[in-house]
């Protein structure tokens, strides 16, 4: 268009720069533009303009797409989840009550649900950001959120891509987040992956990689893993043996049982208590595991005269030894072994070496014994926390009766407040209603206004497991005439308000009838 | 229960208001809660010892709470309006869900009843006084009134002629100096025009000034940009020069652009229209401090479109009243001009209606001839309602457009958040977009795909 490109060139410079042009034009344009008074240069350039601007918006069109109509996505059969469902999810998107995401997105998931249309591209950015959640929030995006995330790269995550590829050619979260799934669908399968490409990775993919082998360990990994005992890097060798330890029936697991079975004893006592005993052949334990081809690697250099070299080393052996050995191995209970350890001289040792062994091998009569073992000893403490290794109805199971045990309530002390923390998936009615009224019973009986503090910031942390069914009953009835009411009152609001939400959004997406 | 959540966000006064309001919708936080046909209260626990009381009137909806906050409507009022909004939205019926305190559902509290009663009696008084005020003004105490307003007037004449004056030279230094000086002009430079205009009551021009700064930073094609803009600024002023010469639609355009603003109950009556208007969308701008609210309407019988502004001050509360996808009978009284947009609510039914569809252009190309038509009109016009049906949101060279049944493409104003919402919610199926025109770009508001209304200005 001649005639605007010539007023756009005096505009730039000024009219003060270069004079205005028109070239004359025989259309009804032209005519209007002839009346403009070119004496007055400024006046004759924007009036020109204003008409000129007009008529090119006037008769614009907009440009023809080069590229086809995008490919539709196919229809979906899951039922889209209700506006209540899109509003939660929002609201936890947005920062609110966020802790129970992954809680919304499974029952989404069982409730055969996608999410709605207008929630998927800030549900696919968080789960950019939170490669945990990626599993979950792919089993909820439904057909249409899989197309969506075939468009931008940061959700290709989200998206059908083959293995192969992305295991070669994907980031390393992808790749460990790809391992985690084969390794639980097809372990087998997931070693072959991890073989292809084996001798290019780094020491440290090489490290996190075998870690996934936890999942599914089995007898087929062996050969595999024994490879890994003479990896280069230290660490690699260090995983290796993990998790041929956690595999009894290994070459590498039966030596041990071997190397143990004529140097360890249980040396029963007439008068005294039970202890075990360590005999090493010529007290050198280096030598002692260089004889056997067994290799547990380097003590630290900082080990101390009460827990040297010697003693290092003899924790180690006793950790790779499947703990239920010893139980075969001696005939005797856990708490028995346990105690006896606690009489040897080496008793560092070997309740380190337990521990270790324990959370490897996840036995629930072992966990017990070395948690009532430790209970009943102050300095212990902390082997506590390895109650979270136990199932879900034994931890059910000890917290009932703890909670029974005890008329004053839960308080911080109390015996089933650590279990109560572990448990850390859905709680039964009964177990719900137990704690909630242990809790009001506290709430009454109390008048200490600082105590319990741990107890009052773990209301929140409960109302994630509290059954959301019993809303009504758990919300209300709350002692809120005792005198240190005003003490827990925050607390128990947060506890009411999320297990609200958390009831308000399993209704929503169990009941909720799609009303557009 | 008409109202879906997403409505019932749209009501909050800003985004604080609607995080707020919905971590209070559970029932945990609400003892009393009640409904009948008009209206939703409930009590809740707030940092006092009392509750707040809070009660919805339905029909326009209205709210009353007794909480102290500023913001209206409170975080209480919607907290109570979705609460009760999520729960008929699953149990299907407009009876209260099973968790809340149900009271009996008819009889509504003492407090809520007295403020419903209230509202009636002054909705009565307020038609009474406004019939007396005709009647009892003698006609000495008119004419006085008359002869003042007219001096006013001739006094805002002469200050405006003065403004424009000035920025006619202005426009011209502008010209002489070239636009490409305009990049490095100071903020002084823009500002200094604008208050000019501001005080000789030129508030439409002062508005168009201010926009010329922020052209330099649209990128490419902002020369082209402020070419355009520069020009129609001089015709406005050239047309007020000789505006006894113009016709009366066209002066009322001019000065409405130059920033005359008309009284709606001085509004000739035969400007009024009634029709079931259908609320197309809605969209909020501006700060705490002043904030404006657009609100497109769409008559059911006449097709004609309306456009609602309404400004808030400070801490004042915009009314919320038009409820976006529902549709209320009412009479529209327009303001003046070649292509009436801008109109005021005359008068209003209680009822309101949801509608799941809206009609609109069926390609880029009705929209097009439209907005010519509207340009020979009123050269000035900044924003035409464009409901574009099946319309197909794509991505092209980093840009969100949006493509019509012929392949054409429309730009879309908006951030990518949008833009990929829209693609979700299309699927690559042809939907309906509402949204502002400006004659380059379309800003969407609310889209309608698979039987729903999504809002995409919140």
């Amino acid at each position: 268009m001649q005639t605007w490109d010539e007023l756009l060139a005096t505009a730039v410079v000024g009219t003060e720069q270069r004079e205005l042009q028109l070239a004359a034009r025989d259309d009804d344009l032209g005519q209007l533009l002839a009346q403009t008074n070119n004496a007055d240069r400024e006046g004759s350039l924007l009036t020109a303009a204003a008409v000129l601007a007009l008529y090119r918006s006037a008769g614009s069109a907009p440009p023809i797409d080069t590229q086809p109509a995008p490919e539709a996505c196919p229809p979906d059969e899951a039922q889209r989840g209700s506006a209540a469902s899109a509003q939660h999810l929002a609201l936890m998107l947005d920062g609110q009550f966020r802790e129970v995401l992954p809680e919304w997105l499974a029952a989404m998931n069982k409730a055969r649900r996608r999410v709605p249309e207008e929630c998927l591209p800030a549900l696919l950015d968080h789960g950019f950001v939170e490669p945990g959640l990626r599993n979950m929030i792919t089993s909820v995006l439904g057909r249409r959120g899989e197309w969506l995330a075939a468009q931008n790269p940061d959700w290709f995550y989200a998206t059908c891509r083959d293995e192969r590829e992305v295991w070669e050619t994907g980031s390393r979260e992808e790749r460990l987040l790809l391992l985690e799934n084969v390794r639980t669908a097809d372990p087998a399968k997931a070693r072959e992956l991890v073989t292809t490409t084996w001798p290019q990775e780094s020491a440290k993919d090489r490290i996190a990689f075998l870690e996934k082998f936890a999942i599914g360990l089995n007898a087929g990994d062996e050969p595999f893993l024994n490879d890994a005992l003479h990896d280069r890097s230290v660490e690699v060798r260090r995983v290796g043996r993990t998790l041929l330890a956690g595999l009894p029936s290994s070459d590498f697991s039966r030596r041990l049982q071997e190397l143990v079975k004529p140097v360890m004893s249980f040396k029963r006592s007439l008068i005294g208590k039970a202890r075990l005993e360590v005999a090493l052949p010529n007290d050198d334990p280096i030598a002692w595991l260089k004889e056997h081809n067994i290799e547990v690697g380097n003590p630290p250099q900082n080990t101390t005269r009460s827990f040297g070299p010697k003693a290092w080393y003899l924790k180690e052996v006793i950790s790779l030894v499947p703990v239920t050995h010893w139980g075969k191995l001696w005939a005797k209970s856990p708490l028995a072994i346990i105690k006896a350890a606690d009489e040897s001289e080496w008793h560092e040792s070997f309740i380190l070496g337990f521990v270790t062994a324990v959370q490897r091998d996840r036995d629930p009569d072992w966990i017990e014994a070395l948690v009532a073992f430790t209970a009943s000893d102050e300095k212990q403490t902390p082997l506590l926390e390895l109650v979270r290794y136990l199932p879900a109805s034994r931890l059910e199971a000890l917290s009932l009766r703890a909670l029974e045990s005890q008329a004053n309530g839960l308080s911080d002390g109390h015996p089933a407040f650590h279990l109560l923390l572990a448990h850390r998936s859905a709680w039964s009615d009964q177990l719900s209603r137990a704690v909630v009224s242990s809790l009001k019973t506290r709430i009454a009986k109390c008048h200490d206004n600082v105590a319990d503090w741990q107890t009052k910031s773990a209301l929140k942390r409960f109302a994630r497991y509290v059954s959301p069914a019993l809303y009504d009953e758990l919300a209300s009835g709350w002692p809120t005439d005792s005198e240190s009411w005003s003490n827990w009152s925050r607390n128990v609001d947060a506890f009411q308000s999320l297990l609200a939400f958390r009831r308000d959004m399993h209704r929503a997406i169990s009941e909720g009838e799609e009303r557009s | 229960m008409n109202y879906s959540p997403a409505q019932i966000i749209a009501l909050a006064p800003d985004a604080a208001s609607a995080k707020a309001g919905r971590s209070l919708a559970t029932a945990s936080k609400w003892q009393n809660v009640g409904q009948d046909a008009r209206a939703l209260w409930g009590e809740c626990q707030g940092s006092g010892a009392k509750p707040y009381q809070t009660v919805i009137d339905l029909n326009e909806p209205a709210f009353k709470c007794s909480c102290p906050s500023r913001k209206f409507p409170c975080k209480h009022a919607l907290g109570l309006f979705l609460l009760i909004a999520n729960q008929s939205a699953i149990a299907g019926t407009t009876t209260a869900a099973p968790g809340v305190t149900p009271t009996p559902a008819t009889t509504a509290a003492a407090w809520a009843a007295e403020w419903l009663a209230k509202r009636d009696s002054q909705a009565q008084r307020k038609s009474e006084t406004a019939k007396k005020a005709d009647e009892e003004l003698d006609e000495a105490t008119l004419a006085r009134r008359a002869s003042q307003k007219a001096k006013r007037s001739l006094d805002r004449e002469a200050k405006v002629v003065a403004g424009l004056k000035e920025l006619d030279l202005w426009l011209r230094d502008l010209l002489r100096h070239g636009l490409a000086s305009a990049q490095t002009r100071s903020f002084d430079y823009w500002e200094q025009m604008a208050a000019r205009l501001i005080d000789a009551q030129a508030p439409g021009a002062a508005r168009r000034v201010r926009e010329l700064s922020r052209v330099p930073q649209y990128g490419d094609g902002w020369i082209e940009q402020m070419l355009t803009k520069v020009s129609s600024l001089f015709l406005l002023l050239k047309a007020f020069e000789r505006i006894e010469t113009l016709p009366t639609a066209t002066q009322a355009d001019v000065r409405t652009a130059i920033g005359w603003s008309y009284k709606e109950d001085e509004l000739p009556e035969e400007n009024v229209v009634a029709d079931e208007w259908l609320v197309l969308g809605q969209r909020t701008t501006g700060e705490e401090s002043l904030r404006v609210r657009r609100t497109w309407l769409c008559g059911q019988r006449t097709a004609k479109s309306a456009l609602i502004l309404e400004f808030a001050v400070g801490g004042q509360h915009l009314a919320v009243d038009l409820l976006p996808g529902t549709s209320t009978e009412a009479e529209l009284i327009f303001y003046p001009g070649n292509y009436p947009l801008r109109a005021g609510i005359k008068k209003r039914s209680n009822t309101t209606r949801t509608s799941k569809e809206i009609s609109g252009y069926s390609s880029t190309e009705q929209l097009l001839t439209t907005h010519a038509d509207v340009l020979a009109l009123n050269p000035w016009i900044e924003a035409l309602p464009a409901p574009l049906k099946t319309v197909v949101p794509v991505r092209r060279s980093e840009r969100w457009v949006a493509r019509d049944v012929d392949g054409r493409l429309l730009l879309l104003r908006c951030d990518a958040a949008t833009g990929w919402k829209l693609i979700a919610l299309s699927g690559g199926y042809p939907m309906t977009i509402f949204g502002e025109w400006n004659g380059q770009s379309l800003l969407p508001i609310a889209a309608w795909a698979d039987g729903r209304r999504v809002e995409l200005q919140s």
